[in-house]
């Protein structure tokens, strides 16, 4: 089971499930089809969303959140 | 849906599913904390399953339709689904982003979390669907305000 605490899981799902639409995709969609198929689009996407989850994860752990 | 499907298609689809949730349980990418890990960058292993999986999908997108003019199963031409570039993807990739750093999951490892018994991770399955049904309520309303909007996808 995971100690991730449930308001982050709830609250970081509502986020994924509105970027995923908005996005055209997610880590499967964009970072591994879309990366495959040498898609520019999804090459963005990728970098995009890796780079604001880094920024993410940091700041929450910098804030004392853990886990 | 598309009521011409080859019956193969969808067992195809499942065992094409099974395999992909192994592999996220294998890796251990089905586990949240595994992913927070690598995004406070204390284990890369998240870098080698994703560009892993890329690369080994990408000799596939390359080769096998060289190889082949359809799929030996069900009989489709192999065709990439690219999608066109737009604001969204920045928008909603970073909006992605926001939720994926505050929660170690996304959609695919979500599934296959459940799979292992991670109960917990239902408030992450039901988060997704609350945000999808809202961007579709969202999507939706903003579409009746301005009827000449074309689909994004």
């Amino acid at each position: 089971m995971t100690e991730v605490h449930p308001w982050r899981l709830f609250l970081g799902g509502i986020l994924v499930g509105i970027g995923t639409r908005v996005g055209k995709g997610c880590t499967s969609g964009h970072g591994v089809c879309g990366v495959g198929s040498a898609s520019k689009t999804s090459i963005v996407g990728v970098i995009t969303f890796l780079t604001v989850a880094i920024g993410t994860a940091q700041v929450v752990a910098a804030l004392g959140v853990s886990p | 849906m598309a009521q011409d499907r080859h019956p193969l298609f969808m067992p195809l689809i499942l065992v094409g599913g099974l395999i992909f949730g192994f592999g996220l349980g294998f890796s251990q990418m089905a586990r949240p904390e595994v992913v927070l890990d690598f995004l406070q960058f204390e284990d890369f292993g998240l870098l080698f399953v994703m560009f892993g999986a890329a690369i080994v999908s990408g000799i596939a997108f390359a080769l096998v339709p060289r190889i082949r003019d359809s799929a030996p199963l069900t009989g489709d031409r192999y065709e990439r689904r690219l999608k066109s570039f737009d604001r969204n993807v920045l928008v909603g990739g970073a909006i992605f982003g926001v939720g994926w750093g505050l929660s170690g999951i996304c959609p695919g490892a979500a599934y296959a979390s459940l799979g292992t018994g991670n109960v917990a991770i239902l408030w992450a399955i039901a988060g997704m669907f609350v945000g999808a049904y809202l961007q579709g309520r969202w999507r939706s309303r903003a579409a009746s305000g301005e009827p000449a909007v074309a689909g994004a996808d």
